[in-house]
């Protein structure tokens, strides 16, 4: 596979576009700040969480339609990054070039949950609450549904649908050929990417903007997560908190961005004279169910397949790996051995980059954050600098600092790991 | 070199039963089975009807990791059980060679997940405002129900069709109501590359719930017809006034010709071409002049390599949408020309219901049905006529008629639009 890459964008707690983001990691600053009221009472209390309000993003290309009340989280933080992507690229959206789509990976699409407690809390069935009665009885007071909708609009429904970023990213990228969103794991944002390319491959497609969201810093993950210990420590200071491969590693920190590239055929490109930031290369995917649902991978053996599946498709070993780092060690020994596995011999040779220090956990995001950075440092020569890997787990066969000492770097790697066992690897060359 | 993609398994649970040939015996029958639901008292709401699943699911309680509990995880392993043993594999072989493409759009989580969690805190009935979210969340960060709110989406789907079917890729995606077909489409261009040579491919879906009936009642979306349910989902009539919801869940297994014959597989049909196209128009809405739809159907056409006359029947979208039908028609009858005058055309939610996420895949099992029995099934509640909409919408019988190539329409909340040609196995 040889798709160019033609357009990077992103919406980032560092802001809109893709060079605040490039312009913070080289200069070492993380993103994870305490937040704001009410999420500041959930455990852990900071994240790197994006504070663009629609204002900034209107403007963008094809924005001008939107209504962020119909939006999800995700579908907000989608348009951001699609309407960078769209003016990185300079796409005329007025020119009907039909083949355009859009693949757009989002881990779900929850809402805040503030309106739905709301409503829960009108139609629950109180008496099932009384003393002496089964608590296993019916919960919901159907009488009072009714009256509990009439807060709502359509819309706040049908927007909870999970193709719904997807569907706004559409029609603002005036997108006529195939549309499809991505679910369910932090690898389905290299999946969305991977199936774009071979979607141009096969000529189904001449022009692909493709990415991914996540939003986990929203009172439902945190929720989640937290009970279920999966998140860092509130005593931790917030910039410390990232810190993946090393065994002061809490837990995950909440982060959400949204990131995209454009794909397009050869022949297009050269034809409108597009710049060029590198190809993508190869694609893979592996799953393999966990021993228990919630739960984690069973070990390295199908992610190690789908890096070496995409190596191969590459035709080049890497010089570059990106990998997700969760900053949780489970996942973290995980990856690590995964890492030494594919890598073998290079592991303490070829150049890591990791971005959860920076901006924590962004799900879906995270892998098109990978492509994009990997891009960036491997036309620059440059790979920024690792905060907080200071004592190294076990299992980490890489550079002692993350870093080592790069040297030429065409070829790059990027692997996404996921907790439910579906792993992604991608590779992109300049 | 591209495969050829057959048809060798079929499975589905919808409210007509969790068997292929019942399921058929029933449509072909013109039998509807919506009804004032059942699964929770509708009262007051707009709209009372839709299509529910009321009989106990023939599912396994436990798939590897996986507990099977809820519709959406039993409708999910009771249609996948089906559609594996139709095709007569096992979970064995190496499992890259195999994939699961599972469309699950709306999750699990509801009212029922978090209403209790929030009144055992907060029992007075009073309003919650401000000061008692600020309280509340703290508390349910450690409340025992939090880690059962997992959220709008079921990873556990895909993985429990990879489990069932020994797949080792799965793809979890969503493409509103055209997402069944979509996922039969994505899994056809795995297969079609030589990437795996079986793929399990379809959509479930569980909307019929507390939140979304209400919610897509309130967006006017739905038939209001509630005195007559079983006569509310009328496509293409004129008295058509929203879609009716239902739930469950269709599957198919895809497999490349070459590995299907190589184990004496027992093919149902042959998956011809497929086209992908978005409308980029409205979010509720389509292109009331169907562009999106003409795409897709004139991309799935090039795609199969056929011409429209080829095409012998089309299974539509048919939601019973005033803008929909209307839409799909217009589009019909410009990608087919002269040949829409006698192409028969019907839709199948007018017994079903709209299984949202499983439409596509149930309506892709049905124009199988069609082509190997030939018979087509009708568009029942089919009486007052639209003067605008003057296809052969196969009015309330089926109709024996042979069907060599048929076409399935699948058009999406968002503009995401899929047609699927499939081709009748002559061996």
């Amino acid at each position: 596979m040889r798709i160019p890459i033609t357009g990077v964008g992103a919406l980032t707690p560092y802001g809109l576009g893709f060079e605040p983001l490039w312009q913070a990691i080289c200069e070492g600053r993380s993103s994870i700040t305490p937040l704001a009221e009410p999420l500041d009472l959930l455990k852990p209390g900071y994240g790197g969480q994006v504070t663009a309000k629609w204002p900034e993003l209107r403007p963008l290309p094809g924005a001008k339609g939107h209504r962020p009340l119909t939006m999800t989280r995700y579908a907000y933080l989608g348009c951001g990054g699609i309407g960078s992507v769209l003016a990185d690229t300079g796409i005329d959206l007025e020119q009907g070039e039909l083949e355009r789509g859009l693949y757009l990976a989002s881990y779900c699409n929850m809402d805040v949950m503030t309106k739905y407690i709301k409503l829960a809390h009108v139609v629950a069935d109180r008496a099932c609450f009384e003393e002496g009665a089964d608590s296993g009885a019916h919960k919901i007071d159907d009488s009072r549904i009714a009256g509990g909708m009439k807060r709502f609009t359509g819309f706040e429904f049908l927007k909870l649908m999970n193709n719904m970023p997807t569907a706004h990213g559409g029609i603002q990228g005036a997108c006529k050929g195939p549309c499809n969103t991505f679910l369910g794991f932090a690898a389905a944002g290299l999946q969305a990417i991977g199936r774009a390319g071979r979607l141009i491959e096969d000529g189904m497609a001449e022009v692909m903007l493709t990415g991914g969201v996540g939003a986990s810093v929203a009172d439902q993950m945190l929720m989640t997560r937290g009970k279920r210990g999966m998140l860092s420590s509130a005593e931790v200071a917030p910039e410390a908190a990232g810190r993946p491969f090393d065994k002061g590693a809490t837990g995950i920190v909440p982060g959400e961005a949204s990131c995209f590239i454009v794909l397009g055929t050869p022949q297009l490109e050269e034809g409108r004279e597009a710049q060029l930031l590198g190809e993508l290369t190869g694609f893979a995917t592996a799953f393999e169910p966990p021993a228990n649902h919630p739960g984690l991978p069973v070990g390295p053996e199908m992610a190690v397949v789908a890096a070496r599946r995409a190596i191969e498709e590459s035709g080049s070993e890497p010089d570059l790996v990106v990998l997700t780092g969760w900053s949780w060690d489970p996942m973290d020994r995980l990856e690590a051995r995964i890492h030494a596995e594919v890598l073998g011999e290079r592991a303490g040779d070829v150049p890591v980059i990791t971005l959860a220090p920076y901006l924590g956990s962004t799900e879906a995001a995270s892998g098109p954050l990978g492509v994009a950075v990997a891009l960036r440092a491997m036309r620059e020569g440059k790979v920024p600098a690792w905060p907080n890997l200071t004592d190294p787990i076990d299992e980490w066969q890489g550079p002692a600092d993350g870093v080592g000492t790069p040297g030429a770097m065409l070829n790059a790697l990027v692997i996404s790991t996921s907790m439910e066992g579906c792993h992604s690897a991608l590779t992109v060359r300049v | 070199m591209t495969q050829r993609v057959v048809i060798t398994g079929m499975g589905l649970v919808i409210p007509h039963g969790q068997t292929v040939d019942t399921v058929w015996e029933q449509i072909i029958a013109g039998q509807g089975k919506l009804h004032r639901l059942q699964k929770f008292d509708p009262i007051d709401l707009p709209t009372q009807i839709g299509g529910e699943v009321l009989y106990e699911v023939d599912a396994p309680e436990q798939v590897g990791p996986y507990q099977i509990n809820g519709d959406a995880l039993a409708f999910t392993a009771g249609s996948v059980q089906s559609a594996v043993a139709d095709a007569g594999l096992e979970p064995d072989g190496d499992p890259l060679r195999r994939a699961v493409v599972l469309a699950t759009g709306i999750g699990k989580a509801s009212l029922e997940e978090f209403g209790p969690v929030v009144v055992r805190h907060y029992p007075e009935d009073t309003e919650i405002w401000r000061e008692k979210l600020r309280d509340f969340f703290p508390v349910m960060q450690e409340a025992e129900e939090a880690e059962k709110l997992d959220g709008f989406y079921m990873d556990e789907a895909p993985g429990i069709a990879a489990v069932m079917l020994g797949a080792g890729q799965i793809y979890d995606t969503a493409s509103a109501c055209a997402s069944g077909s979509h996922a039969i489409a994505d899994a056809a261009q795995l297969i079609r590359r030589g990437e795996v040579d079986v793929a399990l491919a379809g959509g479930v879906c569980t909307a019929v719930n507390r939140a979304m009936v209400p919610g897509f009642s309130v967006l006017k979306a739905l038939s209001q017809q509630n005195d007559e349910p079983e006569r509310a989902s009328c496509p293409f009539d004129a008295r058509r006034n929203g879609f009716v919801m239902s739930e469950g869940s269709a599957v198919m297994i895809l497999e490349s010709l070459e590995h299907a014959q190589a184990r004496g597989a027992n093919i149902h049909a042959e998956l011809l071409g497929f086209g992908l196209a978005t409308d980029s128009y409205r979010l509720t809405d389509p292109d009331p002049e169907g562009k999106g739809m003409m795409l897709s159907m004139r991309k799935a056409l090039a795609d199969a390599g056929i011409e429209p006359h080829e095409v012998d029947y089309i299974n539509a979208h048919g939601t019973s949408t005033s803008m929909n039908d209307k839409a799909e028609t217009l589009a019909i009858q410009e990608v087919y020309g002269d040949h829409s005058k006698t192409l028969p055309v019907s839709s199948t939610k007018s017994m079903v219901g709209h299984l949202i996420h499983g439409a596509g895949s149930c309506e892709a099992i049905f124009c199988v049905k069609a082509m190997q029995d030939s018979i087509l099934p009708p568009t029942i509640n089919y009486e007052v006529p639209d003067p605008e909409l003057v296809l052969d919408y196969i009015p309330n019988k089926a109709r024996e008629a042979e069907a060599r190539i048929t076409a399935n329409n699948s058009f999406g909340f968002g503009g995401q639009n899929v047609c699927l040609i499939l081709k009748r196995w002559d061996g």
